[in-house]
């Protein structure tokens, strides 16, 4: 067998293929692989015959690739080739691959394929990655030598931009109106929610649709938190209403809060109807304040202590009920009332006797900020006393929520 | 029943926005051309070029709503990189000269205003720049919306030419046909003026963009068939009010803004006003959304970063190529002496040959049963678009190897 030891698949694509007897068989279409450890296996090759039929051969059947002039040849006669269909799960490069949108799931972007790097490895062939730079669309337009030599004139390399395959996320076409496609592919799900709204905002609705199918409800739901506005109100309009609900009651009640505010009314009613009592009350709360208080910027999962509770005491309780609450570093001690009394660190409570109240660490009296405050003003707040969470008091300074550093960076970027 | 009328309105849009942006400088010259020369005698051709311009944006709209995907991706998506990059060549040349029209129309609709073109036409580039990069499309939307509405002035100033009705019926309601070549030139002229291929770029984008359900495709379709029905009537009644005025004391006019001026004496002070201020609202809105679509379509279709939001470094082709249609577009037209009639015949040509190609994509990809699923064209439905998509390929051939011989 002789095949070549690397090719561009667009250089294939219409070339003669030859029975063993020299004799024209019809023109190569298409590979038809099958993701093998993080590579495409070719498995198949797709056929043009003479008279017009597609036929698909067994990758075993071809006896050679010759380079120039590029042709394949089968190792059959005419007569002898039998052709066989493909499976379910194998990708056509021509159709599902090629000139198609992927997920670049290494840069955490959408990329349309130029070309497809393939290469040969003893007597089988795999596709190893996609081409997405200017050079390889440049060759498929038939510009490539000549845009090479005016790379040479002006003494600039001029190379592929190559995404390796492992980390490519095909999107097949195919009734994608109908068909519920999963990508469910490790790469992606091990992807930081951040990075995964990047990408939904370079999709477009089906292919979003898909992702959130197959990516587990943690992480949807922190990728619908951290999606800008606009691609999140589509998608928002597009998920059933318990999903939804599935979504809201695995977020914070803040973040929770930013998304059914922005909800039609009847359907934030409804929504909130169906969640489970202790996350709806969460919210209601929350929608009271205004946009850009304190109150509504607040997280009302948070850890106080009675003040006269001892050391061991809290921390037993810590223990018990600290899962829930997104911050523990900084811990509030308040009255009978849950009016708030003063701030100590988890470290401080670490560290000192085991009996020794609480009352008697606060050293200071607490920074808060009210919360009908304006935004503005607790981010002044922040920089000033240094800050990496703020407690949010009501009426009688009573304790009802800590706004986070992370709640507030957004805000620091518009000001700056 | 309250509950489907918001939804209407909710889903309406992209439509009317395509439809009327249809009717730009280079359409409005069209149209008043046609009124001017021929009178009454082409108002008939307005009820079909509505019913084609309904079919073939009814397929664009149905491809953008099951497929999620614009034209220019799904060309490259299935037709490949080859031909997506020719027949996106052919959209930037065309598009250049009709950014282009649409600045002279800036220019010279400003000048009946006494506003020199030194003036307006870079004030409308930085402005047209502005709306790009620092808006959404969301809100660039609204915008459009209220626009289009101001082509109501056109119809207000067809009134105001006090036509002769009886006329004006029996032109439209009897068809007259003339085999001389300056009719059928015209003819051609204004059904490919109406029927532009960005045209169906735009409107699949605008309707992907706007994320309309396949259930309520319904309501997008009832949006495209409002607006082409109110572009129609636009151009209707452009030709009427020069029909009325122009075309019976003789007057050939070659712009729109010579149009406008034109008016003055026959229909009053307000009807030019009325005329220039619904030139000045197309050539704007067509300044602002070819440059825009057109950079979008070519960085989709080749597979370029694009989005407004995205910086020069992030997206070097996307903003180049708009902010490069921008400049060549906006220069000529500070010059008097631009030939624009060569200009906008040029684009004619180019649209021209383009639209074949992109007809016939269009009809191949609603047809695709993997694409479309059960939403390809039924087989009346395809008669109808291959019989329009052949008529509207002979007729352009005849206007783009007329206009050829004029150019050259």
């Amino acid at each position: 067998m002789a095949f070549f030891s690397e090719i561009f698949f667009s250089t294939l694509i219409g070339k003669p293929v030859y029975t063993i007897d020299e004799k024209y068989y019809g023109n190569f279409r298409d590979f038809i692989v099958k993701r093998q450890n993080g590579n495409f296996l070719i498995t198949k090759v797709r056929i043009r015959t003479r008279d017009g039929h597609r036929v698909i051969v067994p990758w075993h059947d071809i006896h050679s690739i010759e380079a120039d002039p590029v042709s394949l040849k089968v190792n059959k006669k005419f007569a002898e080739i039998a052709p066989i269909d493909y499976d379910e799960d194998e990708l056509r490069l021509k159709r599902d691959i090629l000139d198609q949108q992927i997920i670049d799931t290494e840069n955490h972007r959408v990329v349309r394929v130029n070309d497809l790097k393939i290469v040969a490895v003893k007597d089988e062939l795999f596709m190893v990655a996609a081409d997405i730079g200017l050079r390889g669309l440049l060759r498929r337009i038939g510009l490539e030598q000549w845009a090479l030599s005016l790379a040479q004139i002006l003494r600039r390399s001029f190379s592929n931009t190559l995404v390796p395959a492992k980390y490519i996320d095909p999107f097949p076409a195919r009734i994608r109106h109908d068909i519920t496609l999963t990508v469910a592919q490790e790469q992606l799900k091990q992807m930081h929610p951040a990075d995964l709204a990047d990408i939904m905002s370079d999709l477009d609705h089906f292919e979003r649709t898909s992702i959130l199918q197959a990516l587990p409800t943690d992480t949807v739901a922190k990728t619908i938190a951290e999606l800008n506005p606009e691609v999140r109100k589509e998608i928002l309009g597009k998920l059933k209403d318990e999903t939804l609900t599935q979504v809201l009651e695995r977020l914070a009640p803040d973040a929770a809060t930013d998304i059914v505010s922005e909800l039609p009314r009847r359907r934030m009613q409804h929504v909130l109807a169906t969640m489970r009592t202790s996350d709806s009350k969460d919210i209601h709360e929350l929608l009271k304040f205004r946009k850009n208080t304190a109150g509504s910027l607040m997280n009302t999962e948070f850890v106080a202590f009675q003040k006269t509770l001892t050391a061991e005491e809290a921390l037993k309780e810590l223990r018990s009920k600290g899962q829930q609450a997104e911050y523990i570093y900084y811990l509030y001690i308040v009255d009978g009332e849950g009016g708030l009394e003063g701030v100590i660190s988890l470290r401080e409570l670490i560290f000192v006797e085991p009996q020794t109240p609480l009352a008697s660490l606060i050293k200071r009296k607490p920074v808060f900020a009210k919360s009908r405050e304006h935004a503005k003003s607790v981010v002044a707040k922040f920089t000033k006393y240094n800050l990496i969470a703020i407690p949010v008091v009501g009426k009688n300074k009573k304790l009802e929520g800590i706004i986070t550093v992370d709640d507030i960076l957004p805000l620091f970027k518009a000001a700056a | 029943m309250k509950h489907r009328a918001l939804k209407i309105l909710a889903l309406i849009g992209p439509g009317i926005i395509a439809a009327a942006v249809g009717n730009d400088a280079g359409g409005i010259a069209t149209y008043s051309a046609a009124g001017a020369h021929f009178g009454y005698r082409l108002l008939w051709v307005m009820i079909p070029i509505t019913l084609v311009l309904v079919i073939v944006q009814e397929m664009c709209a149905r491809m953008g709503v099951v497929s999620g995907k614009g034209l220019s991706d799904l060309v490259r998506e299935v037709y490949g990189a080859k031909t997506t990059f020719y027949m996106l060549i052919g959209l930037l040349i065309a598009n250049l000269s009709t950014i282009l029209s649409e600045f002279a129309g800036i220019a010279g609709s400003m000048e009946i205003f006494d506003v020199p073109r030194y003036v307006s036409v870079p004030i409308a580039a930085f402005l047209v720049w502005w709306v790009i990069t620092k808006g959404t499309y969301r809100s660039a939307e609204k915008i459009f919306f209220a626009a289009a509405i101001l082509y109501f002035a056109y119809i207000v100033s067809g009134f105001l030419a006090r036509p002769n009705w009886g006329e004006v019926f029996e032109g439209t309601l009897r068809p007259s046909f003339e085999f001389s070549k300056p009719y059928l030139l015209m003819l051609v002229g204004v059904i490919g003026t109406t029927i532009t291929p960005w045209m169906q770029f735009f409107l699949q984008s605008s309707v992907v963009e706007k994320g309309v359900k396949t259930e309520d495709y319904r309501y997008t379709k009832f949006d495209v068939g409002i607006g082409a029905i109110l572009s129609g009537a636009v151009a209707f009644f452009i030709m009427v009010a020069s029909g009325a005025t122009l075309f019976v004391h003789g007057i050939r006019v070659e712009t729109a803004a010579d149009a406008a001026r034109a008016l003055l004496p026959f229909a009053g002070q307000f009807a030019e006003i009325l005329f220039a201020i619904g030139l000045l609202n197309a050539s704007i809105l067509g300044a602002m959304i070819v440059p825009l679509a057109t950079s979008y379509f070519i960085c989709e279709g080749l597979g370029f970063e694009s989005g407004v939001n995205k910086s020069f470094r992030e997206a070097p082709w996307f903003n180049g190529i708009f902010t490069v249609l921008i400049i060549l577009g906006a220069i000529p037209a500070l010059f008097p002496q631009t030939p624009l009639l060569k200009v906008m015949l040029t684009a004619q040509v180019v649209n021209g040959i383009l639209l074949a190609p992109v007809l016939i994509f269009i009809v191949l990809l609603v047809n695709k049963k993997w694409l479309m699923g059960h939403y390809t064209n039924k087989p009346w439905h395809n008669v109808i678009a291959w019989t329009t998509v052949v008529a509207l390929i002979a007729l352009s051939a005849v206007l783009v190897v007329n206009s050829f011989a004029e150019v050259f």
